[in-house]
């Protein structure tokens, strides 16, 4: 489990390039974990869901990385 | 902005948007900039990375270990993440403030030295003067001195021109 804690320097410069780092990081969680649901069979509507971001969004983000990739999309929700 | 760039230049920044792509990255950054010219054969500032140890290896090291040392400054260790590297992101990664900058930052160079054409030297001077961010980060991880650097470049343009 990942544990936050407060940076321990008292440079806001490291607290603040933690946050850039973090951004960086949730962008390849959720490709990684995006591409995991759709390979184990997940629809768009329910990837959407589970993000709490509107079917469009996701597909939009995503689709055409995974169809590039060649991971088997659900037909019925392209 | 763009009109002023020599065609090298616009490639350098060309290159940044399918470096960023090619990366998962949603906007071009600054350091994707960066790591476009440490490709870039034949100009000064590829030959200034080159002989500061960096070319592209050394330069995503540099960036690895900055986004190492931010992760941790927040108690999260990247290598506890078993992350596939992201293929092709989708649409054409968007450009972000930080290379905005960097672009606008080399036409201030290149007035302040009288050049009136835009090369791929003053786009690295331009990214050079960020005092914050993740550049100048990756540069203190890499070992290298900024300023002392970009006096450096400074001089071999002086010295080519």
């Amino acid at each position: 489990m990942v544990e936050l804690q407060h940076p321990s320097s008292t440079d806001p410069g490291d607290g603040l390039a933690a946050v850039v780092a973090l951004r960086r990081f949730t962008e390849r969680l959720e490709a990684a974990e995006v591409e995991r649901a759709m390979r184990e069979g997940w629809s768009w509507p329910e990837v959407a869901e589970a993000l709490g971001v509107t079917r469009q969004a996701v597909h939009k983000k995503h689709a055409k990385r995974l169809i590039a990739t060649g991971v088997q999309l659900r037909r019925r929700d392209h | 902005m763009f009109n002023r760039f020599v065609k090298q230049a616009r490639d350098i920044a060309a290159q940044a948007q399918s470096i960023a792509c090619g990366l998962g990255s949603p906007t071009v950054e600054a350091e994707h900039l960066l790591l476009a010219l440490s490709e870039a054969q034949a100009t000064v500032a590829h030959k200034a990375l080159a002989e500061a140890g960096l070319d592209w290896h050394g330069m995503r090291e540099a960036l690895a270990g900055e986004n190492e040392r931010s992760l941790a400054a927040v108690g999260i260790s990247i290598a506890a993440f078993d992350l596939p590297p992201v293929a092709g992101a989708d649409a054409r990664p968007q450009w972000a403030t930080s290379a905005k900058v960097a672009l606008e930052r080399s036409l201030t160079v290149a007035a302040a030295r009288n050049d009136s054409r835009i090369e791929s030297d003053h786009i690295l001077l331009g990214i050079l003067q960020a005092r914050l961010g993740t550049v100048p980060r990756a540069l203190e991880v890499a070992g290298i001195d900024r300023l002392a650097f970009a006096r450096r470049v400074e001089a071999e343009l002086d010295r080519a021109g």
